[in-house]
Parts: C-alpha cells; sequence; structure tokens
C-alpha cells in the first residue's frame, strides 16, 4: 500500500534537516584540516603552542571525536531522508544543530 | 486560507521580481566568486619564479635587503613587507608611490629570495590577474560605488533565498523531496531549482548575508558608528610624515619582539607606520581561528621595539568576533584548499538558481512573449547572455592586465552609467510617446 503524502516532512523537515547540516559538513572540513596540520606537524605547528606530546595528542584525539561526531549526525540525516520518520527528522535537527550552538554558547 | 493564499502570491511575485532584475548580478557574482576563491593558489601557480623558493639553511638578514629595495626605488615609499607562510615561499616588499597617478595608479610588489637575497621579480599588483579577480567579484570594476552595488546584490540574494524558502511548500505540491519530473524543460529546472535552493540554502543565506555586510560595509560603519576593532590610534604623533618615513628600524628584531609578545601569532605582514605615528604593526592569523586572514595584530614602537598594542580575535567580544567572521565565512578562508573547492561547488549553485529560474520564467512566459515582434529563442538567449558575460570578463581582464585598474574601470563607469542614461531615457521617451497617442485618441 502507498504511503500517505506527509506535508509536514516533505514541506518543512526535510528542507530543515538539510538546513541543519550544510553547517556540519563545512565544519567537517575545518576540522580535518585543523586535523592534518596538526598531525603531519606542518610549519604552522609551532604557532598552536603545545606544551607537551600529551596536549597535541589530547587536540588531535578531540578534533577526530568532533569531525566522527558530525560525520555521524550527516549520515544519518541522509538516511533519515529515506526512512521519511517525521521524530527521527525532528530529532537530527535538533542535533545536527546542537554543535552550532554548543559553538555559538561557548 | 484566502489570506495565506494571497501572502503566498506575493511572496512568489517578490522572488519572480527580485530573481528577475537581479538574476544576472547573481549569475555574474556567483561565477567570478567561484573563481576569485583560488586568487591566491592561481597567483602561486601563474608566477611559481615569483613565489617559490628552495628552502635554504638560514634566512638571510630581512633589513638590508629592503633597504636595497627601498635605494632601488627611490620615487616609492616602503608601505609593508608580505612574510611567507611556508619555508618555500619568498618576502613580498610591497611599496606605494610618492605621487598616484589616477588613471595608472601602482602598487609595486618585489620578490626577494629570503635565502639568498636575490630579486626573483617585480610587478604592479594592479595589473596582476590576482588582483583582477579580486576586483572583478568585489567592485565590478565600477570605480565609486561598485562595492555597494554588489552588496545590495547580497540582499537581493537574500530576499530571494529567504522568498524562495517561503514559498518552498507551495510549489512542491504532493510531490516528494528529491524528485526530477522530466515533463518538459520548465518543469524539470523547476525542480532542480527547488532542490538546488533546498541543498545550498544555509550557503546562499550565509553568502548573502556577509556579501552584503562586505559591501555595504563601509557606509554601515559610518551609519552605525563602528570602528574595525583593532583600531590602534596614536593621539600624539611624536614624528613628522617624512621623518616617521625616513626612520630606520630592524624587521628580525620586530619579527622577533612580536614572536615573544604574542607568541601565537603567525606573523604574515610587517607594516611600518608613515603618518607619523612612529611604530611598526605586525599583522598576523592565530591557529585554530575561523576569523578573517591578517587581522590579529601587535603594534611595536619603532625605537624600542616594545608592544604598544596586542589584538587578538579570540580575546575580542562577540561583535568583534563577529566582525571579523564575516570575511572568511564569505571566501571559505578556514578550511583549506579542500573546504574552497566545497565553496566553489556551492557557490555555483547560486548562479545555476538565477539561471534555472530565469529559464522557467521564459518558458512560462513563451506564449505571450511569441506574439512579440522582438521575440528570441531560448537557446540563444541563453548563449547571449553567457557570451556576454564571459565576454566582459574576458575583456576587462585583458584591459586590467595590459594597463592596470585604471582604463577598465573608465570603460565600465562610462558603460555603465551610460547604459543606466539611455534606459532611463527610453524610458521618460516611451512614455511621452504613450502619453501624447493617448490625448491624440481621446481628442479623435
Amino acid at each position: 500500500m502507498k504511503k500517505p503524502f506527509n506535508n509536514l516532512n516533505e514541506h518543512l523537515l526535510i528542507p530543515l534537516l538539510f538546513v541543519s547540516a550544510m553547517p556540519l559538513l563545512l565544519g567537517i572540513f575545518y576540522l580535518f584540516y585543523e586535523y592534518i596540520t596538526v598531525y603531519t606537524d606542518s610549519e604552522t605547528i609551532k604557532f598552536y603552542l603545545f606544551n607537551n606530546i600529551e596536549s597535541r595528542e589530547k587536540y588531535l584525539n578531540s578534533t577526530m571525536s568532533a569531525i566522527l561526531v558530525c560525520l555521524v549526525l550527516l549520515i544519518l540525516s541522509t538516511l533519515s531522508v529515506k526512512w521519511k520518520k517525521s521524530w527521527v527528522l525532528l530529532l537530527l535537527c535538533l542535533a545536527n544543530f546542537s554543535p552550532l550552538a554548543y559553538l555559538l554558547l561557548a | 486560507m484566502t489570506v495565506k493564499i494571497n501572502e503566498n502570491k506575493k511572496l512568489w511575485a517578490i522572488h519572480s521580481w527580485v530573481g528577475l532584475y537581479a538574476g544576472v548580478v547573481i549569475a555574474f557574482l556567483s561565477i567570478t566568486g567561484a573563481a576569485a576563491l583560488f586568487r591566491i593558489e592561481l597567483d602561486h601557480v601563474f608566477n611559481p619564479h615569483l613565489r617559490s623558493v628552495v628552502p635554504g639553511s638560514q634566512k638571510i638578514a630581512m633589513t638590508p635587503v629592503v633597504e636595497k629595495i627601498k635605494a632601488r626605488h627611490p620615487d616609492k615609499v616602503l608601505f609593508e613587507v608580505e612574510l611567507p607562510g611556508s619555508s618555500k615561499g619568498s618576502w613580498n616588499i610591497r611599496l606605494l608611490p610618492q605621487k598616484q597617478n589616477r588613471l595608472f595608479p601602482v602598487f609595486w610588489e618585489v620578490f626577494v629570495n629570503p635565502y639568498s637575497g636575490e630579486i626573483l621579480g617585480e610587478r604592479n599588483y594592479y595589473k596582476t590577474f590576482n588582483f583582477y579577480l579580486r576586483n572583478i567579484h568585489v567592485r565590478f570594476y565600477e570605480g565609486f560605488y561598485g562595492r555597494q552595488i554588489v552588496g545590495l546584490a547580497g540582499i537581493a540574494l537574500l530576499i530571494s533565498t529567504i522568498t524562495g524558502f517561503l514559498i518552498y511548500g507551495q510549489f512542491m505540491k504532493k510531490q516528494l523531496f528529491g524528485t526530477i519530473r522530466k515533463k518538459n524543460l520548465r518543469v524539470s529546472q523547476a525542480d532542480f531549482h527547488k532542490l538546488i535552493g533546498i541543498l545550498a540554502l544555509v550557503f546562499n543565506l550565509m553568502i548573502a548575508i556577509t556579501g552584503a555586510w562586505l559591501g555595504l560595509q563601509g557606509y554601515l560603519q559610518k551609519w552605525l558608528n563602528i570602528e574595525r576593532p583593532n583600531t590602534f590610534k596614536v593621539i600624539e604623533k611624536p614624528y613628522s610624515k617624512e621623518e616617521d618615513i625616513a626612520q630606520t628600524f630592524d624587521f628580525d628584531s620586530i619579527y622577533n619582539s612580536s614572536r615573544t609578545h604574542f607568541p601565537h601569532l603567525m606573523p604574515t605582514i610587517i607594516r611600518p607606520s608613515a603618518n607619523g605615528d612612529g611604530v611598526v604593526t605586525v599583522l598576523g592569523d592565530v591557529p585554530k581561528q575561523v576569523y578573517e586572514r591578517n587581522n590579529n595584530k601587535i603594534v611595536l614602537s619603532k625605537n624600542d621595539y616594545q608592544p604598544l598594542f596586542i589584538y587578538n580575535i579570540s580575546n575580542d567580544d562577540a561583535g568583534g568576533k563577529l566582525f571579523y567572521v564575516q570575511e572568511s565565512l564569505h571566501f571559505g578562508d578556514y578550511g583549506g584548499l579542500a573546504l574552497k573547492l566545497l565553496y566553489c561547488l556551492l557557490a555555483l549553485s547560486s548562479g545555476f538558481l538565477a539561471m534555472s529560474g530565469f529559464i522557467v520564467y521564459l518558458e512560462r512566459t513563451r506564449k505571450k512573449r511569441i506574439s512579440k515582434p522582438n521575440f528570441v529563442e531560448l537557446r540563444p538567449l541563453l548563449i547571449r547572455w553567457t557570451a556576454g558575460i564571459i565576454g566582459t570578463c574576458v575583456l576587462i581582464g585583458i584591459l586590467s592586465t595590459i594597463w592596470g585598474i585604471g582604463i577598465p574601470t573608465l570603460i565600465v563607469v562610462i558603460s555603465f552609467y551610460g547604459f543606466m542614461l539611455l534606459m532611463l531615457l527610453k524610458t521618460i521617451v516611451g512614455r511621452i510617446r504613450r502619453r501624447n497617442t493617448k490625448l491624440k485618441n481621446q481628442v479623435t
């Protein structure tokens, strides 16, 4: 049986999901650039002023964790467009905005 | 219900009107913006003999090199020294003429190998492809209000994006997200227009807001009384302009002092004052920041190299951060080349939206237009517009690299205002003629 057309999903939640996913996508590129810069010990590393190897490792780990979280959210967002469950779409919209909210509030 | 339909009709009318009148400008800015993203990288690719050096064991002292360059150009004043981002880059010593020619202005650049002191080459920045890419996007080569016109186009894109989002549902009806119908050109282009519009919505909003701010910044700062957050002022100038320019100092000591007092700063520019302040400003970037390049700074005294002012954007309040996030968000200058490639793709989406919207409009009004004597088919019309945009860019590019900024600006100003004047006269004459015909008809 064909699913009934859901206005809320198609006209609002899916567009909002893409709206919320774009900052994540841009954020991944920024975090990845930061990760590569530190990981490859580029010439600019001396300006990061890491006190020791541990602080460098800590920065790398936190950057990688942030990349993975953003990536998981992006994949889930893409899949949820296929699932078309309103509560999943809404939840992911909120989840996608949370890193941005954290950045703005921090 | 009727109120909602009327509201939607109004929104759709605004969306079409803005798209129709500002669409060409948005498409032009989208293409030139996508190219301008890579202007620094392209400058390195086109000028490896100026920009790249083989790293040596130790860099030579900078001061004797700068003094040598100053002696070679007695008609010019040292403006700043740009430091390379890596060990493979050259020093770029920039000078300004003491008397600037308005038609043929000069911003002289001398590239020096920091390991040998060898002069790699010299050029007028205003004649470079790098400058052309920036100026065509930022000012259209229009000398008076180019930046503001671009800012207004940013507002047009903002209105178009918001109204587009608000009427999205009305136009999707019972259509599933992402469906592209292939009924005819109009329908398929409309579906692509809606899909790309939603996918690039945030990006277009960001570009529109930051573009409008950057374009209208000069006036907005004046009206809202906003000063650049990193401004440093010397209240009582200790020197005359001539004394300040003539005062020598050690560049390497300045560099080392900036490293000591502001260790996070990656110095990119060393700029001595020439207005009597008796200071040297070191501008640069701080790691992890997503802010405009070369705007963290430390101001040092020319006499004892002690810091007089330190500005780190990260330590500023929300207003200062907001001020400096605009340009980097607009030009994608915070995530390396990969992010710039993504920006390029997304930037072209605004051009695609303008073009697909234009196609939908032309196809929708085809029946009405076909009876008119000046009717042109879609394909030749699009070819004409595309060739016009590309032709204009190429022509200005050639003129700019031959003569610098002056001549192409003059041509653009004359053509632009001449065209506006012609259109105004045409409208006035048309109205007078219509009124006369109406009066004649009433008399008869």
